[in-house]
């Protein structure tokens, strides 16, 4: 599906730039308040177009024209002047014939219905892709005939006991219907159906693919119901045996039916639902449900009211200590008999409604199009089909809606419904007239966790929602709203095409796996009226237990969370010979947190003198205890751990709070909940020690580094120099929040077999021994105040620079900083960390670009050494700040971005796919989430990145990742068009920010244009190429295939996905460990666990020990120089312990000779010499130039 | 692997080369005598050698040492590409702009006498030439990048003469350069003119052609609202 609408897309664009606002206005102010209103707005925006002294002062006529103008423009834009010559012809040839009328309407339509131009196009596909097709309508049509008249031609039945299951386990049908509810009193026989129809979205032609079922609604002849069927579970019963019996009949007539099968209606395990597979093609698509009802008047919906008793306790619990007493109401059980009692009404309701504007019927399908993507239409707790039709009758009738709306403005205005009105505080109601001695909306309201009154006023739909779920649907439909006001173009994409996965949208999961008793237990204590929900549930109060969890976790959760969403397992289908699956007593729990509270170390409770501090108390147990607050004043509080906690400690808090209320209210045991929070981080701890805080996922080792970093900028700058310090950036990766493992304040290491001391540093002594420190520096540019002294020849400006920097190291010296001079920077000791510093002269960038003419004169074009002095000094700084504001909107970017950096580097692809593309991607992650809210937890970001990564169609997707929302509308455009129009010449990974896009002076012109746009997705230009995102489709695929398979499990090992397999490499280059710098970075290797670090001290005669020196890194440098045009080469540089080597397979084959380019090759061949790459002498030169670092060579046999 | 069958190809001679003794893989030089029409004092073409496939490792100190076995080598020159000149020598070694060379090169033999040249093309087909021995190891890997880094370190007294020397080179090519531009017309008021060089354009400053374009904009947008705003007065 995504593929067709991302043609279409490309199609779509040209028009939908032009869109004029006129209609942006109008698609926001979608709602019912006035379309007078929208017109004047319209005609103010358009004001300033119309300057041709246009006096006229009526604002309806005046938005006429404007129309008219702005389709003739619109016109003149898409044909250009091929129109006019198309006229002259005055043939009406294809592509440039006059629109016609139909066309012009559209366009109008267009204009002022829908979002955009581009929307519509998509939302016709999307809508007739899913719709049902007409040669099944037609099918499944003939094949309810032929039902029908099969049923009615079935014999009656003599009359049976209810309660009598012999005669249809005789002919092998199972049955359904829960253990838990009592036995039934009275007879029961079969008649055939009086009438046999299709019910619900079939017949309002609202049926979408995405939910393969139809309803048939059965009507049972008056000779089968009883006068007082309604009480007792009597009905329920019935109806599940009149589907017995229907089944017995049916699974003979195999020529009518290929398969049958119980199900449940809406999860409810009182309400089983026959589902029956037609024969033929049809049956391989469409599913036929089907709901016996009472024949007409043969009760009375009032019966069923929600506040009546239609159950006697005596009956249900079969004990005499219930006789007497007032009954109490039986919501649930009314809502499972009145549902098929009023299903007759609403089918009038809607045939007469729906199916007479398709606009309408167009809108349900995008809204349950919309809630299937969510996860939300099926099973138990689901937003139905069924509610959604009858919410859409409701809107129009409270004239929310008209008939006239576009799909597009219905569904805009359900959404919008949907979200500003809470139906757990005050649901709708359908009915205009409750009748006198019906319940008030309040008294339902304690009766249900969610109201929403059909016609009737009689029955809720929303009965089997608990109020989570509902809040999932208002959070959602906000969500939606945002995207649809949002100015970004792919709104309709995340609302209607993206699937919101169930680990991608929660930040942390719960999973809870209840003992039966015990959960009933703990519902006895906790909810007062505990039996009489049992009796009304008939026994099944799973319900009741999931919405007691999720209220006490709310309660216990506060603010921390935004929503808590209640997962269940999808709805369960079985066949008909079988028993009904046994009731699962497991829930999964998203939590969606709320960033700026989530992770507080208190939980606050109320001031010691207030009555409510015994309910706090009890709620809390022993954890709770009295404390003073700052302003004095006494509360009751939870303390969840000391202020000195990590990050990485602090993002347990939650899940530790569940686990704490879980435990003490539900006895719930450690081992029957599984919390997903860590197990993917620990793979960012570091095995450091010694330390005054825990490193755990190494936020606070990044920020102490920045510390660090800005007392030394400061330093900087109070240095008395010729020219001033005007300004101090970093260009590290540890400034961006994105080093995997950022580095501590370590003691020096200043002795060893391999190093010696020279005047004021360690160098190496030429003897062989173990390397294993590895010191990280970070890179500091300097720019000093302007001055026109500067020489314009680059050699002496890099001898100028130079003399800077050793200006400041004496200085530093003098105040007895530790700090090295070497030609290029300027390395300095500083709190324990090291940094280079390098001064920078921008108009460097511009001489580097000047080049001399064979004429003697200069001109300016793109050199290698001026695009990358650009990156470095230019674009990489203002990069740097944009990624510090995202960690500092969202405290997970730095985890999140971290540890995908080390899935990336743990599978060897770092060498191709560059750092600053990691970081992009998730910064995209963040600043563009939809359809999610951004990512609250390091976890869930890294889930979204290999989603992103196994999804993403890299030669139809640009990614713009609007830093700072820095790019112009005009910047979208404008790469959104080149990306199209020179997609071959652009990056495979094509990933634009605004920092990369230049300033120029005039954006008419063309060659200026370019110029602007020349570095776009300058990061990605060399890699990754096809291949390699191929490999990381691959590799993501797999991870999250893992992930999502064992996540919930207890034991989920996720080490296994961060480590590589050398079997697919051609060569794999072994490494001795004892050479590595950074082995500590490797989760591996056990060996350093135990190594312990002592914090740093600054002592009067340190020297500068070794910095930067990692043998592995220089050697696969030096391999990539040698052999990139022969080989791939694979590396973690997190202390991986081999490299992985590629052939290239064009690279392999025997090449006409080049002498110029023999690089590695040897000839071969007597008559006619070739080349080919001299694989043996080349295996021998990995060793040679490695020599020292690598173990052994393994070479896979072909 | 022996350098079997081809022995020599358009007028290359077909030479191997080992690391060491124990090596087994055999890389292949190509060698032929150096033939180009300009001419070079640094490579004068009857005494110089011209080598490709020469893998990255190849110091010119060992370079010398091992064609030295068929004359006196005056010089040895490495380039990425072919090249009738001498490479670019760095004249401050510590802020030259010239980029290293990466990967496998070419490299130029100069001999003492054109003798040796004939000695070279007519070495038997299956030479095989080894380039580091226990006497002349020549350093790779580790060892090598530990020289290296002890190399990143240089005295600060050599850096500031080395400083002090180009600066004043660059002070002395200004001075000249301003002299040349500024001459005095002769008696007859005749001005020499020698070919001097341009001097670099100034940067065009985007920054300030920028903030007029705003101001512009700004203008703009104030005449907008008000274009909207006596719309509406007029409308009431």
């Amino acid at each position: 599906m995504k593929s067709r609408i991302q043609d279409l897309e490309t199609e779509g664009d040209g028009n939908g730039n032009e869109v004029p606002s006129l209609e942006d206005e109008m698609a926001s102010g979608g709602e019912d308040e006035g379309v007078d209103n929208d017109e004047e707005d319209g005609e103010e925006d358009e004001g300033d177009e119309d300057e041709d002294g246009n006096d006229d002062d009526d604002g309806i006529s005046d938005q006429d024209e404007e129309t008219d103008q702005s389709n003739k423009r619109k016109l003149v834009d898409q044909g250009g002047k091929k129109a006019k010559s198309a006229k002259v012809e005055g043939k009406d040839g294809g592509l440039y014939r006059p629109p016609t009328m139909d066309e012009l309407n559209a366009l109008r339509e267009t204009q002022t219905l829908y979002h955009s131009n581009l929307f519509r196009l998509q939302m016709d596909e999307v809508l007739a892709e899913v719709s049902m097709k007409d040669k099944h309508r037609q099918q499944l049509d003939q094949w309810l005939v032929q039902l029908s008249a099969f049923l009615k031609s079935l014999p009656a039945s003599s009359e049976y006991q209810l309660n009598n299951t012999k005669w249809m386990e005789e002919k092998g049908v199972c049955n359904p219907i829960v253990k838990s509810m009592p036995e039934a009193r009275g007879t029961f026989l079969f008649a055939p159906p009086t009438n046999v129809e299709f019910v619900g979205s079939f017949v309002s032609s609202t049926t979408t693919t995405r939910n393969t079922t139809v309803d048939v609604m059965i009507t049972l002849p008056k000779e089968c119901v009883h006068a007082a069927d309604w009480r007792n579970g009597r009905w329920l019963v019935k109806r599940t045996k009149y589907l017995a019996w229907l089944a017995v009949d049916l699974q003979e007539k195999t020529e009518l039916v290929a398969g049958l099968n119980w199900t449940t209606h809406l999860g409810r395990t009182v309400r089983p639902v026959l589902q029956v597979t037609p024969s033929g093609g049809v049956g391989k698509k469409w599913k036929v449900n089907l709901f016996p009802v009472p024949p007409l008047q043969s009760f009375k919906a009032t019966r069923f009211s929600p506040e009546r008793s239609n159950l006697q306790p005596e009956w249900f619990f079969n004990k005499d200590e219930f006789k007497g007493k007032e009954h109490p109401p039986t919501p649930q059980y009314n809502w499972a008999c009145a549902v098929d009692v009023v299903m007759p009404v609403h089918l009038s309701l809607i045939h007469n409604v729906v199916s007479q504007h398709l606009n309408l019927a167009q809108g349900i399908k995008l809204i349950k199009i919309w809630l299937s993507q969510r996860g939300l239409d099926k099973g138990e707790g689901c937003f139905s089909g069924h509610m959604v039709t009858l919410f859409v009758i409701h809107l129009l009738q409270t004239r929310k809606i008209n008939p006239q709306m576009s799909a597009y403005q219905v569904f805009r205005n359900v959404v919008f419904a949907l979200s500003s009105v809470d139906w757990t505080v005050k649901g709708p109601s359908m009915c205009s007239s409750p009748p006198d001695d019906g319940p008030s909306l309040e008294v339902i309201h304690c009766l249900y966790d969610v109201v929403f009154m059909d016609p009737s006023g009689v029955v809720n739909m929303a009965s089997t929602l608990i109020s989570a779920d509902y809040l999932r649907v208002k959070h959602e439909a906000e969500l939606a709203l945002s995207f649809l006001d949002s100015s970004a173009s792919d709104s309709f994409e995340s609302i209607f095409i993206k699937k919101v996965e169930r680990f991608q949208f929660s930040d942390q999961l719960l999973s809870i796996r209840l003992q039966e008793k015990d959960a009933r237990q703990a519902l006895e204590q906790r909810t007062a009226k505990y039996q009489e929900h049992t009796m009304d549930t008939m026994g099944d109060v799973r319900r009741l237990v999931w919405s007691s969890i999720i209220k006490t976790l709310g309660e216990g959760l506060g603010d921390r969370t935004l929503l808590l969403v209640p997962m269940r397992e999808s709805p369960s289908v079985w066949p008909i010979s079988q028993s009904p699956l046994k009731l699962q007593w497991s829930l999964v729990v998203g939590l969606v947190l709320n960033p700026t509270s989530s992770w507080a170390l208190l939980t606050k409770g109320p001031p010691a003198d207030d009555p409510e501090v015994e309910k706090f108390k009890t709620f809390w147990g022993e954890k709770c205890s009295l404390r003073r607050f700052q302003d004095g004043s006494f509360h009751e509080a939870v303390l969840w751990g000391e202020p000195k906690l990590s990050m990485g400690e602090r993002r347990l808090i939650p899940g530790n709070i569940c686990k704490y209320l879980l435990n003490r209210h539900y006895k719930v045991t450690e081992k029957n909940l599984h919390c997903i929070d860590k197990q993917l981080e620990r793979i960012l701890h570091h095995p450091h020690f010694g330390m005054d805080y825990e490193y755990a996922t190494g936020e606070e080792a990044t920020v102490s580094f920045i510390q660090a970093y800005d007392s030394l900028s400061g330093k900087l700058r109070s240095l008395d120099l010729p020219l001033k310090v005007a300004a101090v950036q970093s260009t590290s990766e540890v400034s961006r929040h994105t080093r995997v493992y950022p580095p501590l304040p370590k003691a020096l290491q200043m002795s060893g077999r391999i190093v010696e001391a020279c005047d004021d540093h360690l160098q190496f002594s030429g003897l062989a021994g173990l390397s294993r420190s590895f010191n990280y520096a970070m890179d500091i540019i300097v720019f000093l105040e302007i001055s026109g002294k500067w020489p314009d020849d680059l050699e002496a400006i890099q001898a100028i620079k130079t003399e800077f920097q050793g200006k400041m190291c004496d200085l530093l010296k003098q105040d007895g900083v530790t700090a090295v001079l070497f030609p290029k920077f300027l390395q300095i000791l500083w709190e324990g960390h090291f940094f280079r510093v390098r001064v920078c002269y921008l108009r460097e960038i511009y001489l580097q670009r000047l080049v001399e003419t064979p004429e003697g004169d200069w001109r300016e074009q793109e050199t290698r050494a001026a695009t990358y002095l650009e990156k470095q000094i230019e674009i990489i700084p203002r990069y740097t700040t944009a990624l510090a504001s995202i960690q500092a909107d969202h405290p997970s970017f730095s985890g999140g971005v971290r540890l995908c950096k080390r899935w990336v580097g743990s599978q060897l692809l770092l060498p191709h796919l560059p750092h600053i593309a990691v970081e992009l991607l998730v910064a995209y992650l963040y600043l563009s989430p939809a359809p999610y809210m951004p990512p609250h937890t390091p976890h869930v970001a890294f889930l979204r990145f290999l989603h992103l990564l196994v999804h993403t169609d890299w030669k139809t997707t640009p990614f713009l990742v609007n830093l700072n929302e820095a790019f112009t509308v005009e910047d979208i455009a404008e790469l959104n068009r080149r990306f199209i129009s020179q997609r071959s010449s652009l990056p495979h990974m094509f990933l634009a920010t605004p920092y990369e896009l230049r300033a120029v002076s005039n954006t008419e012109s063309s060659a200026d244009l370019d110029r602007r746009y020349k570095l776009a997705s300058t990061w990605t230009k060399n890699s990754p190429s096809v291949q390699i995102t191929y490999r990381c489709k691959q590799l993501a695929e797999a991870a999250l295939g893992h992930l999502n398979t064992t996540l919930l499990c207890n034991n989920v090992n996720t080490k296994m996905i961060f480590r590589p397999s050398p079997e697919d490499y051609d060569v794999s280059i072994r490494l001795k460990v004892k050479q590595l710098s950074r082995c500590e970075e490797s989760f591996d290797q056990t060996s350093c666990t135990a190594m312990h670090i002592t914090p740093y001290e600054c002592s009067p005669d340190e020297i500068m020990p070794i910095v930067m020196f990692d043998a592995a890194h220089l050697y696969l440098k030096e391999l990539r120089e040698t052999f990139s045009h022969l080989a791939l080469f694979f590396h973690d540089e997190h202390g991986g312990q081999f490299i992985g080597v590629i052939w290239k397979p064009q690279a392999l084959e025997p090449q006409e000779l080049k002498v110029g380019s023999l690089e590695g090759h040897q000839l071969v061949g007597v008559k006619t010499v070739k080349q080919v790459p001299n694989i043996e002498a080349i295996l021998d030169d990995f060793r040679t130039m490695g020599a020292g670092l690598i173990c052994r060579i393994i070479v896979k046999n072909k | 692997m022996s350098v079997d069958g081809v022995s020599s190809v358009q007028g290359f001679k077909v030479v191997g080369l080992k690391f060491k003794e124990e090596s087994k893989g055999i890389h292949q030089l190509l060698w032929k005598q150096h033939s180009v029409r300009t001419f070079n004092a640094a490579k004068p073409v009857e005494r110089t050698l011209f080598v490709v496939n020469v893998p990255p490792y190849c110091t010119k100190e060992a370079f010398k040492r091992l064609f030295s076995v068929y004359g006196k080598v005056v010089d040895v020159f490495f380039h990425k590409k072919p090249s009738s000149g001498p490479p670019q020598v760095a004249k401050y070694p510590h802020f030259s702009l010239i980029p290293p060379i990466q990967g496998f090169k070419v490299a130029y033999v100069v001999f003492s006498h054109p003798s040796a040249i004939k000695k070279t093309l007519s070495v038997p087909p299956s030479t095989v030439l080894v380039l580091s021995t226990k006497e002349h190891p020549v350093l790779t890997g580790v060892q090598k990048w530990h020289q290296e880094y002890n190399e990143q370190f240089v005295k600060n007294a050599k850096l500031s003469e080395e400083i002090k020397a180009l600066i004043e080179e660059y002070d002395k090519k200004r001075a000249e350069e301003r002299a040349a531009a500024q001459q005095e017309p002769d008696d007859e008021g005749w001005v020499t003119v020698t070919s001097v060089k341009k001097k670099k354009p100034q940067l065009e400053k985007v920054d300030e052609l920028k903030k007029k374009k705003k101001k512009k904009k700004k203008h703009q947008l104030i005449w907008h609202s008000s274009v909207r705003s006596s719309k509406r007065t007029r409308r009431e």
